[in-house]
């Protein structure tokens, strides 16, 4: 019962309503809250865990923006939805293996996601689609209200407490997933690693730490979590984003002068074998899609909407294969069905 | 790429490091990143195992054999979860919130590698939502807070502090018969 209600829960971010959603795919800030009269996550006995749980769930139950939220206890999930809601980005991987005491709550509109018991007690996150940080941080905010009333776990000097000092402070990472084959194609990656590193910002994969770079999406966060105001680290992050989609937008039009046929033929090659291939790993189709998508932008492809790019970008993904297909499959079987799934989709933008 | 020290040997370590905002390079060779781990504090001991974990546990080397050397090897151990300085070097994780008050000291100069600062400038909650037990503990600190920035002869921090503590207390006095 409630597999089948998360996994249909509509989530915000993939409607792909925001500002230059074209490049900046989604906006999302993580906050990490901890409650004072509880040891952190991983000292925690069983009965504290539990105890945990159950007082953030009374919160919830009393609170006007979350009463309505799914809360769903991790060891309840199947595995395959766990691994759907990490690919959705609405938890991370190492919650995704459950435990005692991990609970999911996801608001109605799915913009809203919180982890119980991860690292810290709360790992509070909003996601909305485009170059939207500031709003983000109003909800972050708001919704972080909600539970003050537990206590939460704050020093004058070194603020929010976490389980991990490279947290601590405002607890806060903001980050922007950008879409940037242009720049990639134009070799101009390492430079922009370079320079985010020097102003205090992080550039990695889009699904966070140790994560592979695909599909040219990018994430772009903050580095530091104490000594700026979360206004500061914002404003940094959302000002470093901007320079990144004027500079995509550059490189694309650079590159369009310089290349010429090529680029078309680039694209449409691309579009071709996502249109017939019988075959296909996720790393190809994510190369691919992100060549479609940035041909559909400079009007060389046909157009394809940032939310059906994005239901592209996840649908290609192992569990959501699995999820289309109806049933587990072997990696092999995967790619069978990653085509088949590809081919409808392109074939129905195609005749649009 | 040479390193930068010796003009000799391959680069192979490369260090940046954030002090105040200002960036600083360096690009060394093992021998010369080891020796320079020895004379510069905020340097970090190498390793040359670059888990992350035992990346943040570096961290903590040259404070801890200092520390060490100073109290003859007894071991600070938390008041509340029990965790030791040790355990936290190697795991990089604080036990419960107070182990942020028994390592104070250990924590500053660590949180200034980390973040380039050790000083929180952003939001706070809001003591008035405090109910039972939090209010009181939050009272607790916030006093042992004002007669530190009153020593300190910091008086417009020490105004701020009382304001929060009035506020406290005029809120919690219902709810909280227990303090």
């Amino acid at each position: 019962m409630a597999r089948h209600d998360l996994l249909a829960h509509p989530i915000e971010w993939i409607k792909g309503r925001g500002s230059s959603s074209n490049i900046a795919v989604s906006s999302r800030i993580r906050l990490a809250r901890n409650l004072s009269k509880y040891p952190f996550t991983h000292r925690c006995s069983k009965e504290k865990l539990l105890a945990i749980a159950e007082e953030v769930k009374h919160v919830i139950s009393e609170s006007d923006i979350l009463k309505n939220s799914d809360v769903v206890e991790m060891d309840v999930l199947d595995p395959l939805s766990r691994w759907i809601l990490v690919e959705r980005h609405l938890i991370s991987p190492p919650f995704a293996n459950g435990g005692l005491g991990r609970v999911v709550i996801i608001d109605p509109k799915g913009v809203v996601s919180i982890m119980v018991n991860e690292e810290d007690h709360l790992r509070i996150q909003v996601i909305l689609a485009g170059l939207e940080l500031n709003e983000v941080w109003r909800i972050a905010k708001k919704v972080e209200k909600v539970f003050e009333e537990l206590g939460y776990a704050f020093d004058p000097d070194f603020g929010y407490l976490t389980a991990c000092p490279t947290n601590v402070g405002t607890g806060m990472r903001a980050s922007v997933m950008v879409h940037i084959p242009a720049l990639e194609m134009s070799k101009q990656v390492v430079k922009l690693v370079n320079e985010s590193n020097r102003i205090g910002l992080t550039v990695r994969g889009s699904y966070g730490e140790g994560s592979d770079v695909l599909g040219s999406l990018y994430q772009i966060s903050n580095q530091i979590t104490l000594g700026l105001s979360e206004e500061e680290l914002v404003d940094k992050v959302s000002s470093a984003v901007s320079q990144v989609v004027a500079e995509e937008e550059r490189a694309r039009t650079v590159m369009k002068r310089k290349l010429g046929i090529s680029l078309d033929d680039r694209v449409w090659r691309a579009f071709g074998i996502l249109r017939y291939s019988r075959s296909i790993a996720s790393r190809e189709a994510l190369e691919l899609i992100s060549l479609i998508k940035m041909g559909s932008d400079m009007g060389i492809t046909p157009e394809i909407s940032v939310e059906e790019w994005n239901n592209l970008v996840l649908g290609v993904q192992p569990n959501h294969v699995q999820m289309y297909a109806g049933k587990e499959l072997s990696p092999e079987e995967r790619d069978v069905f990653r085509a088949t799934f590809l081919r409808e989709r392109i074939k129905a933008i195609e005749n649009r | 790429m040479l390193c930068e020290r010796c003009q000799d040997r391959e680069a192979e370590v490369h260090i940046k490091q954030m002090i105040n905002g200002e960036v600083r390079e360096y690009h060394l060779c093992r021998e010369c990143a080891e020796a320079m781990s020895l004379e510069i504090d905020v340097f970090p001991h190498l390793s040359f195992d670059l888990s992350w974990e035992n990346l943040l546990g570096s961290l903590f080397e040259p404070l801890a054999s200092k520390s060490a050397r100073r109290t003859t090897q007894t071991e600070v151990k938390c008041q509340d979860c029990g965790l030791d300085f040790t355990t936290f070097q190697k795991s990089g994780k604080f036990g419960c919130p107070t182990c942020y008050k028994t390592f104070r000291e250990y924590i500053k100069p660590l949180l200034r590698k980390i973040h380039g600062s050790d000083r929180h400038r952003g939001d706070r909650p809001d003591v008035s939502a405090f109910r039972g037990e939090a209010v009181k503990s939050e009272l607790e600190r916030l006093q042992g807070e004002l007669k530190e920035a009153v020593e300190r002869e910091e008086y417009e921090r020490a105004a701020k502090i009382r304001d929060r503590i009035r506020e406290l207390t005029s809120k919690g006095d219902g709810s909280d018969g227990k303090a």
